[in-house]
């Protein structure tokens, strides 16, 4: 497969939005960037299916901020409704009833939907090969419904079904490893992409619209409401997820992964967890360190074991 | 007696309870009491709207409250970005959390106005107005004695789980309102509509086998005027802009485009302030204004 990209710097972001102003996402929406820049790259004839979750507020009746097509589909059926869509525009067109120019068909959840309730209609998905590109922008809870814990909730945070205190130090589950679950389908392309890394995010996109099959994306969707920060600090914590490591970019193609950013110098993972208010019983009243070193330990561990 | 109130705030202040403490205390005193919050996706300082409707008959209207008898509005920036004071029936009565009179420019209604804020930060430590803008309804526009609305706001406040220190806190609030803002005479009629509301957006029928929720539109949401939520703004300096495109690719809402020199334009009907551009930026072109 090709490596040629048209997008090496930031500066060669396409300058068409796919995405209206006037969406009533939370100020500062991480999930939203995410999205507006994914759009970019896949272009008008994209088919948004979307499922509950805090971005079908992209759509609220009877307004909607999406400029293409879209529906919406129940919570755990976003990957079934894209095999509707696809086969049913391929018998169309055999027909001659329709052009079908690369039409391409994105279901856009949450972690929710991604990780939970519609882990088993994704796995249908690829292994069936469907066509279809797939992005979960992960704000590691429910955010629409008020932020409870989800799978994708990571060690140590709150949520509003989790308890904080001098008993109880949050989520006591490790977060899925949802990257590893749908590789293991064997798909064409999966990856992970940041807002803060614009260039990275637009050239996996490009590079799977080049790719027949499933094509999975998971997106750090830093949720300023959820997690307890000011809405503009999102790209900065963003930034932080990075280079500390907790967020590692990368891509598999046909099951081989590669990393497409590696900090060196990873930062410590506390100057993350600062940054949000989900994490501040690991800071207040007591400082934990078995908890902050718990984080850091896994973190190390997950980089050890990268040997590109 | 038949009253419609619709109270406007900032998501976060909450103007969902404030109207429940007016419904319950209305009920408690006597009458047929109906409260209800607009229940939109509006999040963290967007403006948000509840309704009361109180009377000594049963109660049919649901819904909105176009054309009310009195507004209570609990963030006083929300008269210049959300036209709380459509509708409003002159000889009406409008509630107004400010520190001082606020100039309208309509001699046919009637202004009460507390600092219910600077209370509530005084006695909760926050911005947390539903309490203070309950009480202060209720006598305003002599719903409820002051009996009836401390046990209202005990129950609505105990519903919400509240620890102990927390619902006395709001008690004492609602006391120091209650006692602070005087009773007004009601003087509207029904007739007498003082402004015409905005247009709404029409919903067209489909037959009965098609019926779904279809919009027939695309990238509509620009009617959708977000700009209300901004309570700072960010201001673009020219002569240090390098037009790197930095706040375009992060602005989440799609509000910085550019033109062909690459220079940004931010687009203030929607930006909601989140600020993203201001922090980016990296010539520290952007600064706030408030």
């Amino acid at each position: 497969m090709s490596e040629e990209t048209v997008f090496k710097t930031m500066k060669d972001t396409p300058r068409q939005e796919y995405l209206s102003p006037g969406s009533p996402l939370c100020a500062g929406c991480g999930g939203e960037i995410i999205v507006k820049l994914a759009l970019k790259v896949l272009g008008p004839r994209t088919i948004v299916v979307s499922v509950p979750s805090c971005l079908a507020l992209l759509e609220l009746y009877p307004y909607v901020s999406i400029k293409t097509s879209m529906l919406f589909a129940p919570f755990g059926a976003g990957p079934a409704a894209a095999q509707g869509l696809v086969d049913g525009i391929e018998a169309l067109a055999s027909k001659g009833v329709i052009q079908n120019p690369g039409t391409k068909v994105l279901v856009l959840t949450g972690d929710g939907a991604a990780y939970d309730i519609g882990l088993q209609a994704t796995s249908g998905a690829i292994q069936r090969g469907l066509d279809f590109y797939y992005l979960c922008y992960d704000n590691e809870a429910y955010g629409n419904t008020g932020f409870q814990y989800s799978s994708a909730t990571p060690f140590a945070s709150w949520t509003s079904t989790t308890s904080v205190g001098l008993e109880s130090s949050g989520n006591t589950f490790w977060k899925k490893d949802l990257f590893e679950i749908w590789r293991a389908h064997n798909p064409p392309y999966v990856a992970t992409v940041a807002a803060s890394r614009p260039v990275d995010l637009m050239r996996k996109f490009e590079k799977a619209s080049r790719i027949r099959g499933p094509k999975l994306f998971i997106a750090l969707g830093v949720c300023p409401t959820g997690w307890g920060a000011d809405a503009k600090e999102t790209i900065r914590i963003d930034k932080l997820a990075v280079e500390t490591g907790m967020w590692p970019l990368k891509e598999a193609i046909n099951g081989e992964v590669r990393h497409t950013y590696i900090p060196r110098k990873r930062k410590p993972v506390e100057e993350y967890l600062k940054t949000q208010k989900r994490y501040e019983h690991l800071f207040k009243p007591v400082r934990r360190d078995d908890l902050i070193r718990a984080i850091q330990e896994r973190v190390d561990r997950y980089w050890e074991s990268v040997s590109e | 007696m038949k009253l419609n109130i619709r109270l406007h705030g900032r998501g976060g202040q909450g103007i969902k309870t404030a109207g429940r403490v007016v419904g319950t205390a209305a009920f408690l005193a006597g009458y047929y009491a109906q409260d209800s919050p607009m229940y939109g996706p509006e999040r963290r300082g967007a403006h948000v709207s509840s309704f009361v409707r109180i009377s000594d008959e049963p109660v049919d209207g649901r819904g909105y409250i176009a054309a009310p008898d009195a507004v209570a509005i609990a963030d006083h920036s929300l008269l210049e970005q959300a036209s709380p004071l459509q509708g409003l029936r002159s000889g009406g009565v409008v509630i107004i959390n400010a520190a001082k009179h606020v100039e309208l420019g309509i001699p046919t209604i009637q202004q009460a106005v507390l600092d219910i804020s600077t209370l509530a930060n005084k006695i909760l430590g926050r911005d947390a107005v539903s309490a203070g803008v309950g009480a202060a309804v209720c006598k305003a526009l002599g719903i409820a004695g002051r009996a009836d609305v401390i046990e209202a706001v005990k129950m609505e406040m105990e519903e919400l789980g509240l620890r102990e220190e927390l619902i006395e806190a709001n008690i004492k609030l609602a006391e120091e309102c209650y006692a602070a803002i005087p009773t007004l005479q009601l003087k509207t009629n029904e007739e007498d509509m003082l402004m015409e509301r905005d247009e709404i957006v029409e919903i067209p029928a489909t037959p009965a086998p098609a019926s779904v929720a279809l919009i027939s539109a695309a990238g509509n949401s620009t009617a959708r005027k977000t700009g209300a939520w901004r309570d700072a703004t960010p201001v673009i300096n020219y002569q240090k802009c390098t037009r790197c495109m930095v706040c375009y690719i992060y602005c989440p809402d799609s509000c910085i485009s550019l033109d062909e020199t690459l220079t940004p334009h931010i687009d203030y009907e929607h930006c909601k302030g989140c600020l993203i551009c201001f922090m980016e930026c990296p010539p520290r072109a952007i600064q706030v204004e408030v």
